[in-house]
């Protein structure tokens, strides 16, 4: 007998729908996944392919630029060719350059940025810390000192990342009378390296010798300025520096060693680099001092400045002092005095030291 | 036009410093070869004979004084380049028989003239004659 059917749905009982609602439930969620892999795989593709435009509309600059600075493309004919939208970009592939080049090159540089550069200072007013730091570390690159006194109002920023990028820009393109107005912001970044800082203080050049020499003798700075400017002296091998440095020894040597040996150690280090044998004495006194990174330093200043009469303190160094480092600088400096007794026969012993003397004089040996 | 012979070998890690001096040795009529790490440097350096390396102190994978410590004296002769305020490189880097070594940032033209006079000065030191005594 047939069932009785009024409609061709009647068919399904309850157990038939919940299949069917899964069934479809199911190929929705299949069709998505699709549609998701389909958007991934699309995705990839798409960020693949710019990749590559990217790469060889970077290629295409770096070749062009290069002839730019061999002169045979003038800066302009290239820059017309840039698209507005990309100027960023075309900025990014320069940067690197302006990294390398010096004297005439570093003018054409900026002349390929210039037309570009209104909108980059125009990016010192976002919002974005990070949008800010990037405008004024392009400015700092590739701008000239007309785009000084832009950076000067963001040594006032409220982020420390602007700021530091700002110090940097200032001073490549500043002059030494912006040297006083960094000091004063250098407080603010006493969590960056002061090598960092002083590799960039030191584009202000000897012009900012003066300043830097007042703030390195000056008890009222705080003693990362202080460290900041020593290091900086050094590497501008400002030698009127070091009869202040030396002074500063003298007369911190029981005060001071104790309160800023960080600064201590800095100015040891100005000796070591532009000091005369004159300052030898001086300089043994710290081999005693108790924060071991004063001793290694003292230890290292003997080695440029010290006499074979200095064999036996670095000697005691090499062999008695409780930090492995100051060992090791006491023992290459021994190597720098041309007293390499010392070492030869450490190596013969049963003593804790014997491997580092051994290493040591083998590289000596080759 | 240079005499150059043999090969220049550039072991740069930085793209535009590498860029820039090859264009211009180029230019000069010297033969480039590139290397972006110390172990491609070596290899070149073991396959084939140069007239000069340049090679910078902190190149990746070997070093360029690494690099320099490998191979016997002037064989071939190097020219470091190293970052500025960097003194104990310097040193080091003549200490260990390095020809001539300059800074980032340089002006092209002149490191390239640094670059191409040293096998001539060499080989002008090698082709002059001993001058008899006395």
């Amino acid at each position: 007998m047939r069932p009785n059917l009024s409609s061709p749905f009647e068919v399904f009982s309850p157990a038939s729908d919940l299949i069917a609602t899964l069934i479809l439930g199911s190929g929705a969620l299949m069709l998505l996944s699709v549609c998701f892999a389909a958007f991934a795989l699309g995705s990839h593709v798409w960020s693949r392919y710019q990749t590559r435009v990217w790469k060889r509309q970077k290629e295409d600059w770096d070749a062009q630029i290069v002839t730019v600075l061999a002169g045979d493309l003038r800066p302009q004919t290239l820059t017309d060719t840039v698209p507005k939208k990309y100027y960023g970009s075309f900025l990014e592939a320069l940067m690197p350059y302006a990294t390398v080049v010096d004297g005439a090159e570093k003018q054409i540089i900026q002349a390929l940025a210039a037309p570009f550069l209104p909108r980059v200072k125009a990016n010192l007013s976002s919002r974005r810390s990070l949008v800010r730091a990037r405008a004024v570390q392009r400015l700092g690159l590739l701008g000239g000192p007309e785009q000084a006194a832009a950076l000067r109002q963001m040594l006032d920023d409220s982020s420390p990342r602007v700021v530091e990028r700002t110090v940097h820009s200032l001073a490549r393109v500043g002059g030494a009378a912006d040297a006083e107005r960094l000091l004063d912001c250098l407080p603010r970044l006493a969590h960056v390296d002061p090598r960092h800082l002083s590799s960039s203080l030191v584009h202000l050049g000897e012009a900012a010798a003066p300043t830097m020499r007042a703030a390195m003798a000056d008890d009222e700075r705080p003693p990362f300025v202080r460290i900041c400017c020593a290091e900086t002296l050094r590497e501008l091998r400002d030698t009127a520096s070091v009869a202040a440095a030396a002074w500063l020894l003298e007369d911190a040597k029981f005060r001071d060693m104790l309160q800023f040996p960080k600064v201590t150690a800095s100015l040891l280090r100005l000796l070591k680099h532009l000091g005369k044998g004159v300052h030898g004495p001086l300089i043994r006194a710290y081999c005693h001092a108790p924060a071991s990174f004063v001793r290694l330093h003292a230890a290292r200043a003997l080695g440029q400045l010290g006499t074979p009469e200095d064999e036996v303190l670095l000697g005691a160094l090499v062999y008695g002092d409780e930090s492995r480092w100051v060992a090791l600088g006491a023992a290459r400096s021994l190597i720098e005095i041309g007293s390499i007794t010392p070492l030869r026969k450490l190596r013969t012993l049963d003593h804790p030291r014997a491997a580092l003397a051994s290493d040591l004089l083998l590289s000596f040996d080759q | 036009m240079s005499e150059l012979k043999e090969p220049i070998l550039l072991a740069l890690s930085h793209k535009p410093s590498a860029n820039l001096l090859e264009d211009r040795l180029c230019r000069k009529g010297a033969t480039v070869v590139r290397a972006p790490d110390g172990e491609q440097a070596l290899q070149h350096i073991r396959d084939t004979s140069f007239g000069v390396v340049v090679a910078e102190t902190g190149l990746p994978g070997r070093t360029g004084l690494e690099l320099l410590q490998s191979v016997p004296p002037l064989q071939p002769p190097f020219v470091l380049m190293g970052r500025r305020g960097n003194d104990e490189d310097v040193i080091r880097a003549f200490d260990m028989n390095a020809f001539d070594y300059f800074t980032r940032p340089f002006a092209p033209n002149i490191v390239t003239t640094r670059i191409l006079r040293v096998p001539r000065l060499l080989s002008t030191a090698t082709e002059r004659p001993v001058p008899a005594l006395a």
